[in-house]
């Protein structure tokens, strides 16, 4: 019986027609139509302008859009590219992904695509960032290009109260375990190497489950665990993220984390010195514009969370832990805060709990989730009216704190309870 | 002997450039002649090639190469007697070769008879056969063509103590066309070899016969008009002969040149051919496409001239700045290697002596729609010795075989015209005609083939070309169809193997024979038809009905 192929007859056709590249821009698209002619029309400039000699193309892997997003990829690609003109032919390649890959399948087809087009630097580009401009797709690929760089990061110019899953768990929590400072772990974009690709591509990893929600994290977790040369390049102000979805995403990306810290566990579990990693451009930017927030609907949810959780809780957190949450949440909101030490405490031995599996694991995440929202709270709450110097110090006192408790978690979680 | 009026032969012409100094020489003194390169016609004839065009042997000081000519009734004693030509061209036309002679109408040599004349004073006959003036202002909107050496197109004589106008450079003054005892004077000399017998004459530097201020000066109707009378005398008293127009311009300027089917016969597609090579490099039939897209329809009767190298520098001036920022890169990142605004280096050194990719291109020189050309030793992959000035290093003798002086001449290593190539890669005791024509699998022996193969289709010559579109940019493909012969040309323009599916259901049916091994190939369907192609593969396919 022949096994059945991550790739479509028709994607290995243009495949074959497109041949070797220099660099690829892959761009996954789902239900995008508004800003993916946006994309495409700054990744054409940006190869125009910056590789017109090189061999280009992009790639646009469609994830089952009903919205005319191909149709806007078509026309965007017809449009002229203010002036520049290709010495080459210039390379389209669309496809729809098939359903077996799930989430990840976007950008294992793009890894594909890398790989058997041998492309010496591939950029991932969300066909939904409205923001995209040529000089991110230029930011992207020099450095692989020009500079044998294997990954790069991107950093964005965010709001200050968007990203605070990176900012309070992603970041600081790999930073400390695998020794690299890379902010956006879990990034829309990125760059990555012929090198990489391959590696990725065959990795045993696709096998597992974790990776369907967790396939960007994991690349990036894959680039700074591995023998490969990491940066991180500043792109610009990357939009606000639509408010929907807010649970399923912090699910995906607690679950796709802690999967990736088993899966790359040989790397850290004797821990890891300390790597810089070369950053290009400014390392951090905060806009500050107004935003509603509720407040006091994340006291309440967390509150709410760990008196009803109380059973699970207790099964995930040490009691001394849980009795502190506890505390807590029997506090008055004006009064609540959540500290760096206990917040760290709180993560690392969700982490081990999900190793462990001393419950579902799914509901280890899930109990997650209040609590993360209580911490949210106290953040929002002490950096109100910080500026971004006192928030970067924070920041780097909490990494600080992932460090300090380091030992323990890797204590932890080899002991089974 | 003159060969029988044949109407259009040009078309289904191939051209072997050659420079009588750089064949062989018959009387030991280190330049080749005419009676040497009467010699060497057993060779030709064999080659393949159908014509021989002759790049200046007139009398002239050779500041530049011949094209100062001293004398346009006689041949520069270095390379023989007049009648040493006649000679010659009586043994061309034996073996059905016919010869096509240079003409330069637009300048003469400051040495030359008229100019002396001319310059001796303002009041002297021939004053008036030169454009003159008593400033430097005139025609300013001229481009500078030689940049590397001229300032301006004006020279100051001394002896008049007047300019001089002059698109070449200044020891080369312009003819004034204006006058009309210049234009019957030409006519006079052009007459004058076709009495002989040639069969046509290639006209150096058309565009710029006619001068008019406030104008680029060149490719003024003026000067069209020139040519019109030029050929209308010609068919009138010597039909079947034919004109060739050097003009390095864009196509729809050079159309101009075609007239109405009144003017020249042929013209050179000089935008083609760096395209050629910027097609390999960048392994993307986009340069090809484009270019051949963009050149109008020409009258029937005419035909275009198309080539991969000649005796100047590889030209980049009908490319954009960024198609020629990457030429140079790819192909003279040694500055050395440039000149003017161009590349001098032959064919097998452009290609880094890679055989597969000289008969690549080769294969496209003897496929896309024109009369090819090919230079002197490009038949054998000789290379070239960028560090002679000029263009000489594209000049030097012909590798005959790996024996004294390469087999060119007798004399003194001292006494060559020019050093011959001794590189141990291009060095004529690897690259000569005598090593090549033993082995079968030489380059020499391909050529010979692909010639007879061309020879034997007239629709290369004579066809129309349809592109095909196949989605693989790297495989050039076309059809090529005179009368209900058609060929398919396939040619991967990549280092590397690749697939492709061509669109041939409009030719569904037929059955594709490789024409250089004559095999037969799947039969057309309704599917796409898929081939394989090694690296820089071509495939001739004739479309056979059965």
């Amino acid at each position: 019986m022949s096994e059945e192929s991550l790739l479509s007859d028709d994607f290995i056709r243009q495949l074959v027609s497109v041949g070797e590249v220099d660099l690829l821009v892959g761009i996954p698209s789902r239900n995008d139509s508004k800003t993916i002619g946006n994309v495409v029309r700054a990744a054409e400039e940006a190869l125009l302008r910056n590789f017109r000699r090189q061999r280009t193309v992009l790639v646009n892997i469609d994830e089952g859009s009903r919205d005319g997003t191909q149709e806007a990829v078509r026309q965007a690609s017809s449009l002229s590219t203010n002036g520049y003109e290709s010495l080459r032919t210039s390379r389209w390649i669309t496809t729809t992904t098939r359903s077996a890959g799930g989430d990840s399948a976007a950008l294992r087809t793009i890894l594909a695509a890398a790989d058997l087009l041998h492309a010496k630097a591939s950029a991932v580009v969300s066909g939904s960032t409205a923001t995209v401009t040529p000089d991110w797709i230029n930011a992207l690929l020099r450095p692989v290009f020009c500079e044998n760089y294997d990954f790069v990061a991107p950093l964005y110019a965010r709001h200050r109260y968007d990203g605070l899953l990176t900012r309070n768990l992603l970041y600081p929590f790999s930073r400390a375990i695998f020794g690299k400072p890379i902010r956006e772990l879990r990034a829309t974009e990125f760059c990555f190497s012929a090198r990489l690709a391959s590696e990725c591509l065959n990795s045993a990893d696709w096998n597992s489950d974790g990776i369907r929600s967790a396939a960007e994290t994991w690349m990036a977790i894959t680039a700074m665990t591995g023998p490969f040369a990491c940066c991180q390049t500043f792109l610009g102000p990357k939009p606000r993220p639509a408010a929907v979805g807010v649970v399923d995403v912090i699910r995906d990306a607690l679950t796709g984390f802690f999967w990736c810290l088993e899966s790359k566990e040989q790397y850290w579990i004797h821990g890891r010195d300390a790597e810089p990693v070369r950053t290009i451009g400014a390392d951090h930017q905060m806009t500050d514009e107004p935003v509603r927030i509720d407040r006091k609907k994340f006291f309440r949810l967390y509150r709410t969370g760990v008196a009803e959780l109380s059973e699970i809780l207790g099964s995930i957190l040490d009691a001394e832990t849980h009795a502190e949450l506890v505390r807590l949440a029997a506090l008055d909101e004006t009064a609540f805060r959540f500290s760096n030490a206990l917040w760290v405490r709180t993560i690392y031995e969700f982490a081990a709990a999900y190793h462990h599996s001393v419950i579902n694991r799914s509901h280890v995440v899930q109990a997650l989730i209040p609590i993360y929202r209580g911490r949210v709270h106290s953040f929002l709450t002490v950096h109100r009216s910080d500026d971004s110097e006192a928030m970067e110090a924070d920041l780097e006192d909490l990494c600080q704190e992932f460090l300090r408790q380091r030992d323990s978690f890797i204590e932890r979680w080899n002991t089974k309870r | 002997m003159t060969l029988p009026v044949q109407s259009e032969w040009y078309k289904d012409a191939i051209i072997y450039q050659l420079h009588v100094r750089t064949f062989f020489d018959s009387n030991s003194d280190g330049i080749g002649d005419f009676r040497g390169l009467q010699q060497k016609l057993d060779y030709l004839q064999e080659l393949g090639i159908t014509a021989v065009w002759l790049l200046p042997f007139y009398p002239s000081p050779l500041r530049d190469d011949g094209y100062d000519i001293a004398n346009y009734c006689a041949v520069h004693k270095s390379y023989g007697t007049l009648d040493d030509f006649k000679s010659f061209l009586a043994a061309a036309h034996e073996r059905g070769i016919r010869v096509i002679i240079e003409m330069v109408l637009n300048h003469t040599s400051d040495q030359h008879p008229w100019f002396q004349e001319a310059r001796s004073s303002r009041d002297n006959p021939k004053r008036n056969w030169y454009v003159w003036s008593d400033t430097d202002e005139l025609y300013r909107e001229a481009r500078i063509i030689f940049l590397d050496t001229e300032l301006s197109n004006w020279a100051w004589d001394p002896v008049s103590k007047s300019y001089y106008w002059h698109r070449f450079f200044s020891h080369q003054p312009d003819l004034n066309f204006d006058n009309p005892e210049v234009r019957e004077a030409m006519w006079d000399v052009m007459k004058f070899w076709l009495e002989l017998g040639v069969d046509g004459f290639r006209l150096d530097a058309v565009p710029y016969l006619v001068e008019r201020d406030g104008t680029s000066c060149e490719n003024l109707p003026e000067t069209h008009e020139i040519v019109r009378e030029y050929r209308r005398r010609l068919d009138e008293s010597f039909p079947g002969r034919m004109l060739l127009a050097e003009a390095n311009q864009w196509p729809a300027d050079v159309c101009a040149y075609f007239g109405q089917g009144d003017e020249f016969h042929m013209a050179f597609h000089f935008p083609l051919m760096p395209r050629m090579f910027m097609a390999v490099k960048l392994e993307d039939r986009k340069p090809i496409i484009e270019i051949l897209q963009r050149t109008p329809e020409i009258p029937p009767h005419c035909q275009w001239c198309i080539f991969l190298r000649n005796h100047d520098e590889l030209t980049l001036e009908m490319v954009t700045d960024a198609e020629r920022d990457y030429m140079y890169d790819e192909y003279a990142r040694d500055k050395t290697m440039r000149i003017n605004l161009g590349i001098r280096r032959r064919l097998a050194p452009l290609m880094d002596n890679d055989r597969r990719r000289i008969e690549l291109l080769n294969g496209m020189l003897m496929s896309l729609p024109g009369t090819p050309v090919i230079y002197y030793g490009d038949e054998i992959g000789m290379g070239d010795n960028v560090y002679l000035g000029d263009r000489n290093g594209v000049r030097t003798p012909m590798q005959w075989d790996g024996h004294w002086n390469a087999g060119f001449s007798n004399a003194d290593p001292e006494l060559l015209y020019a050093p011959i190539i001794s590189n141990p890669v291009y060095g004529y005791q690897a690259v000569n005609v005598d090593s090549q024509t033993r082995s079968p699998h030489s380059l020499l022996s391909w050529t010979k083939q692909l010639l007879r193969v061309r020879k034997s289709a007239p629709v290369f010559s004579r066809g129309s070309i349809e592109f095909l579109d196949p989605p693989n940019h790297r495989v050039l493909a076309y059809v090529r169809e005179y009368g209900n012969d058609r060929v398919l040309a396939v040619n991967n323009l990549s280092s590397t193997s690749q697939a492709v599916e061509l669109n041939l259901r409009k030719y569904k049916g037929a059955i594709p024979i490789e024409m250089s091994g004559k095999t037969i190939f799947p039969r057309v369907g309704e599917l796409p038809y898929l081939l394989t192609l090694g690296p820089y593969q071509f495939y001739w396919f004739r479309l056979r009905r059965i």
